[in-house]
């Protein structure tokens, strides 16, 4: 697949710790497997809760990149949904708001972006929309 | 003038333009023209004047079927009325995240979309530049049924919530058109918010159901109150007189 990893060191609760290495044993999964599907339900549940909304625009706030994006769908959309509709497409593609960059920005998500928003703008915006995003996933954009 | 340059024979019911940022609404039973008369009123308007820009929202039919029945009726298709497809969007979304998209959020869409200017085209083909500073001077909202729906809420916290939705619209300066599909077009609690309410039926004349317009209300504009006859013509739509 080629995504990045970053290892981390957690504490648990020592019987949510055994709970987790049983389910993990029941369930034939790694404890990696099962945490990571946990921590993307729990991501993608709040970005479609009013806190969740809060909590992405705090996240677009501290990420220029997720910003840009931001205002490039708010051109079609309302400023919220097109946060939480960031939000969503983040997770669903692998990654999160508050630390998108050039290269997860991938052309991918970038269609399945206007794919969503196409219905509110013309195609002539569409295509705008799409050079502004490719040029802001590139190197050489700001 | 949107009202007194744009379909043949509006002159005949308008003496005087509505101002500008006027909150209209257009009532009336199903297939009295009420999305096509206002398509053809715009584009006729626009044809006219290449700077403008209007913004045509449908909340209940897609782009494809509103534009096809605007085509059907002989009225051309301009890229002057940009056309925001609320019930395609929501019909996508509830496919895969029908939580993305509040109650809140439609109002806010129209107030946006009512002051955006369509700056899409602003970082790009010099061309165009022209094009950055248009905002639009029109809005349809089509329909007032289906907005109301979408809100879920009921009774006066609607009248509340469309009064400061109606201040705000008037703010922007857009003339706002609403359609608003009943049978019942005599007393509805929404005529005492809006500025301006035009009826379109259909009456008995002879042997033959015809179809009219009628002005109940408009607020600083000097129009007649009388049934006038509408005629879809090949051409488009056409005021051919009084019913009566």
């Amino acid at each position: 697949m080629g995504r990045s990893v970053k290892k981390t060191t957690i504490d648990l609760d020592l019987a949510l710790f055994r709970r987790l290495k049983q389910y993990a044993l029941d369930t034939d999964r790694t404890i990696r497997e099962i945490v990571t599907e946990a921590l993307q339900e729990k991501l993608a549940r709040e970005a479609q809760s009013t806190d969740g909304t809060q909590a992405s625009t705090r996240d677009v706030n501290s990420n220029p990149l997720a910003q840009r994006v931001v205002q490039e769908m708010e051109r079609v959309i309302p400023h919220d949904v097109a946060v939480r509709m960031l939000s969503q497409k983040c997770v669903k593609h692998g990654t999160f708001l508050e630390t998108l960059n050039r290269r997860q920005l991938t052309r991918e998500l970038i269609d399945d972006i206007l794919n969503s928003v196409q219905y509110m703008a013309d195609e002539r915006q569409i295509a705008i929309m799409r050079d502004n995003l490719i040029k802001l996933s590139s190197e050489g954009g700001t | 003038m949107v009202f007194l340059d744009s379909i043949d024979g509006m002159d005949l019911v308008f003496h005087t333009e509505p101002p500008q940022g006027s909150i209209i609404l257009v009532v009336g039973g199903a297939g009295t023209l009420k999305s096509s008369f206002l398509y053809n009123l715009l584009q006729r308007y626009l044809d006219g004047h290449e700077d403008e820009r209007a913004i045509y929202i449908t909340f209940e039919e897609s782009k494809e079927g509103h534009l096809n029945n605007v085509k059907s009726m002989g009225i051309p298709i301009t890229p002057q009325i940009q056309i925001v497809d609320v019930a395609s969007f929501k019909a996508d979304l509830e496919v895969w995240d029908s939580s993305l998209f509040k109650e809140e959020d439609y109002l806010n869409l129209i107030l946006e979309r009512a002051t955006a200017p369509l700056s899409v085209y602003e970082p790009h083909a010099e061309s165009d530049a022209k094009e950055a500073e248009v905002a639009p001077k029109y809005i349809v909202i089509d329909s007032m049924n289906a907005l109301l729906s979408l809100l879920g809420v009921e009774g006066p916290v609607i009248r509340k919530k469309l009064q400061d939705f109606f201040f705000k619209l008037r703010k922007r300066g857009v003339t706002t058109f609403i359609i608003l599909e009943t049978q019942m077009v005599d007393d509805r609690p929404e005529y005492f918010l809006v500025d301006g309410i035009i009826e379109m039926g259909t009456d008995k004349l002879g042997n033959e159901i015809k179809r009219y317009l009628m002005v109940r209300k408009m607020r600083a504009t000097r129009h007649e109150m009388k049934p006038f006859l509408i005629d879809p013509t090949p051409d488009g739509i056409k005021i051919i007189g009084e019913l009566f």
